[in-house]
């Protein structure tokens, strides 16, 4: 290609196509006026181009005037691939490789230990997409003890499209000399907290603060959160100390002072966790919540854990 | 935004181009001669220049264009003629430059004197 070429190209590209022949034609009537002027003081025909277009000065300066903005085809496709590329991470980073909703345990840091001296859990849950409130409920024995309230609107307002609110929900025995409440000869206080701001306390009729944690794990992982759905998460099974075993009754540890063996299953409670895209400001009812007996009907992998579950449920 | 540099320089070249069309019809080498030839080569630009500051006068309404065969037998060459809208133009512009060099050179004098 010709230097004339060349430049004419670069002069006219990315302007429509009547403008830019139209253009081009008067382009380079000019650069072969110029070349014949040359060729006439003695320049041979390449010379003479060549110094036609030097004349002219650099293309991209006219292109960008002849295009009235600074965007030249070379910049366009720059600022192209890179918007494109910004976008595209953009969109993954916002909408692609969202964090599966699910609920599992976690370990307890110390510092959410610190104002906590007792035997408790935590749970880590992480919203299904689109959950407005969220509900962690108590419930002992067969009876419905305690309902927690989270507003996701609210408390997670800001949130990114890929972001999911992940909650971190404790529950335990507080020790009596913490707590702000005062229970009962044979009630305990059982906290609920999240983070370290917020805590709610109630006295619960467990004879003992000794006891085991059992988690209610599908398949042993991560339950998967699904809404509108109670997901129980944790079991307890207070501990009471006895003297002699009675018939059918095995004891989780003996010491010369007695036998420890599972208090009655009406004295055991269940955490479970229920997720909806219902907000908090519209009349809602929950469905009734996870009962002890439902989680051991449910979670039978429990049964060679709980040898007393025949003596005190089922026989 | 145009830099001040690029407005004077752009305001230039569009009234030397505007004074040159005033009496004749031209095409665009034979602007670039008759400026040069005007000025004895104190006013120069790249010729490339030229073409987009011709294109800007056109888009004004400044200016038309028609192609016409060439005198000497060449290729046909395209022509840039003022309206009437564009005389008018050239006249402000002229003003406006004439008001600019009075008080330029009414300020330097000053300068010169002090």
């Amino acid at each position: 290609m010709s230097p004339v070429d060349q430049y004419i190209r670069r002069a006219t590209t990315g302007l429509p196509n009547r403008a830019r022949l139209d253009t081009a034609a008067e382009l380079r009537v000019h650069l072969n006026e110029r070349t014949r002027q040359y060729m006439d003081q003695g320049f041979d025909r390449s010379e003479a181009e060549h110094l036609a277009v030097e004349q002219m000065g650099p293309a991209e300066p006219v292109n960008r005037s002849f295009l009235g903005h600074v965007f030249t085809p070379r910049v366009g496709w720059v600022v192209l691939v890179l918007l494109v590329l910004g976008s595209g991470g953009w969109l993954a980073a916002n909408y692609l490789f969202a964090p599966a909703p699910l609920v599992r345990t976690v370990a307890v840091e110390a510092e959410e230990l610190l104002p906590y001296i007792g035997d408790f859990q935590m749970l880590q849950v992480t919203a299904p997409k689109g959950t407005k409130t969220l509900y962690f409920a108590v419930t002992q024995g067969e009876e419905e003890a305690s309902l927690s309230v989270i507003n996701l609107e609210y408390d997670y307002a800001d949130l990114r499209p890929n972001q999911r609110a992940s909650i971190r929900f404790g529950v335990g025995f507080l020790n009596s000399a913490l707590a702000m409440i005062e229970c009962g000869s044979g009630s305990r206080v059982l906290a609920t907290f999240r983070g370290t701001q917020s805590r709610s306390e109630m006295c619960l009729p467990v004879p003992s603060t000794n006891g085991s944690w059992a988690f209610l794990m599908q398949n042993g992982g991560d339950n998967v959160m699904v809404h509108d759905e109670w997901q129980p998460m944790l079991l307890f099974r207070p501990t009471v100390m006895v003297t002699e075993l009675l018939p059918g009754q095995f004891a989780n540890w003996s010491t010369p002072e007695g036998h420890a063996v599972d208090a009655p299953r009406d004295t055991w409670f269940v955490v479970s966790v229920f997720a909806t895209t219902v907000p908090i400001t519209e009349d809602f009812t929950v469905p009734a919540y996870p009962k002890v007996s439902d989680v051991v009907r449910q979670y039978r992998w429990l049964e060679p854990q709980l040898p007393d579950v025949r003596l005190t449920g089922e026989h | 935004m145009a830099t001040p540099s690029t407005d004077a320089k752009r305001g230039t070249i569009d009234l030397a181009i505007l004074a040159t069309l005033e009496h004749q019809a031209r095409y665009g080498l034979e602007i670039l001669t008759e400026v040069q030839r005007a000025t004895s080569g104190s006013l120069t630009f790249k010729e490339g220049s030229l073409y987009p500051a011709l294109h800007r006068l056109v888009k004004q309404g400044w200016v038309e264009t028609s192609w016409e065969e060439s005198d000497s037998g060449g290729a046909p060459r395209k022509y840039y003629e003022l309206t009437d809208d564009g005389r008018r133009a050239l006249e402000r512009k002229r003003q406006e430059w004439r008001s600019v060099r009075d008080a330029m050179e009414v300020f330097l004098n000053m300068r010169g004197a002090a």
